[in-house]
């Protein structure tokens, strides 16, 4: 038997239930038509089939019935349909069940009061005081009074947070629009104040140039006026040489202090 | 079973009764859903001797067969407004008495799988040849009957389950595999695998024939 045999093999139990492609059929027949061990295993599984074919139907030992009154299982017969696996999951799940209905029971404690049965597992609670109708109702009164003062008082809180939500808000907004004035205001003065710095420079500038000017006149009318007295002097001292000699020196030392203002 | 009894079954579907073929089968599926008894016993009546057929060549035991038929049945009353009326009935009911066989086989201790030493088991000429009545014949054809049953309980359950529905009810693999929830490739390979174990344990009947 060769490994491409092997692989027909499979496909021959398929064409003997009559489940095989005709394509492979036919690549199954040329294959059996040149090997013999797969005709042989194809005899051989035919005999099996048609063995297994021979085998009569028996008939039933009764009818089978679905009546009303039994379409519905106990409980017991469902238990023991089940597998092993779960009836043993569901006599674990009772033993639980049990165990811990036993747990109660133990902690169960009864009381009678005033015609009344008390049941609790652990402590029992207090015992409960009969109740009149006018505390209940002044209680009552109570109570929703104490509520609609407290809702009014929550009111009352949203409204003053909400009003100094808005207050905080305006005064925000006030403040921005001062700095924004303010802003606005100082920069017009420092533009003022630029100009007025450039106007009083120029002034300055100005004076001084006129100052310089003046005092260079004056000192021009000065010097003539002294080259004249000096002339003057000179001419009329021409004979008080020392006198002369003094009075020019004195001239030159007034002339050079107002040169130096 | 007294005709009054089957009268008492069947009397309320007389109307039912009288359509043919998958129609009919359609109607009584119908019938059932709206809680009708009578015409799901129909139903009943025609795949019993199927179901129970195969129940008994996946148990081997007749009382186990008979009642794992009867819970199949049930089950399929019990759940036939879930079945959906395009879908094929035989698939679904085959589905539900699959399950009911291997459930059975599942909670049966491992040993008794496999186990060939039952009353059933024994060899029936020892059972038969005492009585006078049956001829050699009968009693050869019997034995070799039995056998072949031995065979195909010999393979393991998801094998048989393959070979019972292939060969006996004579589903195609693409059903079988519906039935017993399976890829179909997996169907193909247990049918191949079941006929290399039957090729072997059904030799010696083969060199009979």
């Amino acid at each position: 038997m060769t490994g491409k045999c092997h692989d027909y093999r499979e496909q021959l139990a398929l064409a003997l239930a009559g489940e095989l492609s005709s394509e492979n059929r036919k690549l199954l027949e040329s294959h059996l038509a040149g090997c013999s061990e797969c005709t042989a295993e194809k005899l051989e599984l035919e005999r099996t089939l048609g063995i297994l074919a021979s085998l009569e139907q028996r008939e039933t030992p009764r009818h089978f019935f679905v009546y009303e009154d039994v379409s519905r299982p106990s409980p017991w017969s469902l238990f023991r349909s089940l597998s092993w696996g779960w009836k043993g999951a569901l006599a674990a799940a009772a033993l639980l069940v049990l165990t811990t209905g036993v747990a109660a029971l133990s902690s169960l404690q009864v009381r009678f009061s005033d015609g009344t049965m008390t049941l609790s597992f652990g402590t029992l609670p207090p015992v409960v005081q009969p109740i009149e109708a006018e505390s209940l109702v002044s209680d009552f009164s109570r109570m929703m009074e104490a509520r609609l003062e407290e809702r009014d008082q929550q009111w009352l809180d949203v409204l003053r947070q909400q009003v100094s939500v808005a207050v905080s808000d305006s005064e925000n907004r006030g403040q921005n629009r001062m700095e924004v004035r303010a802003e606005e205001v100082r920069s017009f003065c420092m533009q003022q104040l630029d100009r007025r710095v450039l106007a009083v420079e120029a002034g300055l500038q100005d004076s001084i140039l006129r100052t310089y000017r003046t005092l260079y006149t004056q000192h021009d009318l000065d010097m003539q006026h002294l080259n004249d007295r000096v002339d003057l002097v000179s001419v009329a001292n021409r004979l008080q040489g020392s006198q002369t000699q003094a009075l020019t020196s004195t001239v030159l030392q007034f002339a050079n202090l107002q040169g130096r203002q | 079973m007294s005709e009054n009894v089957l009268g008492r079954m069947f009397g309320e579907s007389q109307a039912i009764m009288t359509s043919s073929g998958r129609d009919q089968e359609s109607n009584w599926i119908r019938a059932s859903q709206d809680g009708n008894t009578a015409a799901f016993n129909h139903l009943v009546l025609k795949w019993e001797k199927k179901i129970f057929n195969l129940a008994l060549r996946m148990l081997r035991d007749p009382e186990e067969a008979a009642e794992a038929t009867q819970e199949a049945f049930l089950l399929a009353y019990r759940n036939i407004h879930r079945f959906r009326i395009d879908a094929r009935f035989s698939t679904w009911l085959y589905r539900i008495a699959s399950n009911r066989c291997l459930s059975r086989l599942r909670s049966r201790p491992n040993a008794l799988h496999l186990s060939l030493d039952s009353e059933e088991g024994e060899p029936l000429a020892d059972r038969h040849l005492g009585q006078q009545e049956l001829q050699e014949q009968q009693v050869l054809h019997m034995e070799r009957q039995e056998k072949i049953r031995q065979a195909i309980l010999g393979l393991v359950p998801d094998q048989r389950l393959v070979v019972e529905l292939k060969v006996f009810q004579e589903l195609k693999f693409e059903e079988i595999a519906l039935v017993v929830d399976a890829p179909v490739s997996t169907i193909k390979s247990r049918f191949y695998a079941s006929l290399q174990v039957l090729k072997k344990s059904l030799g010696p009947l083969s060199q009979m024939m």
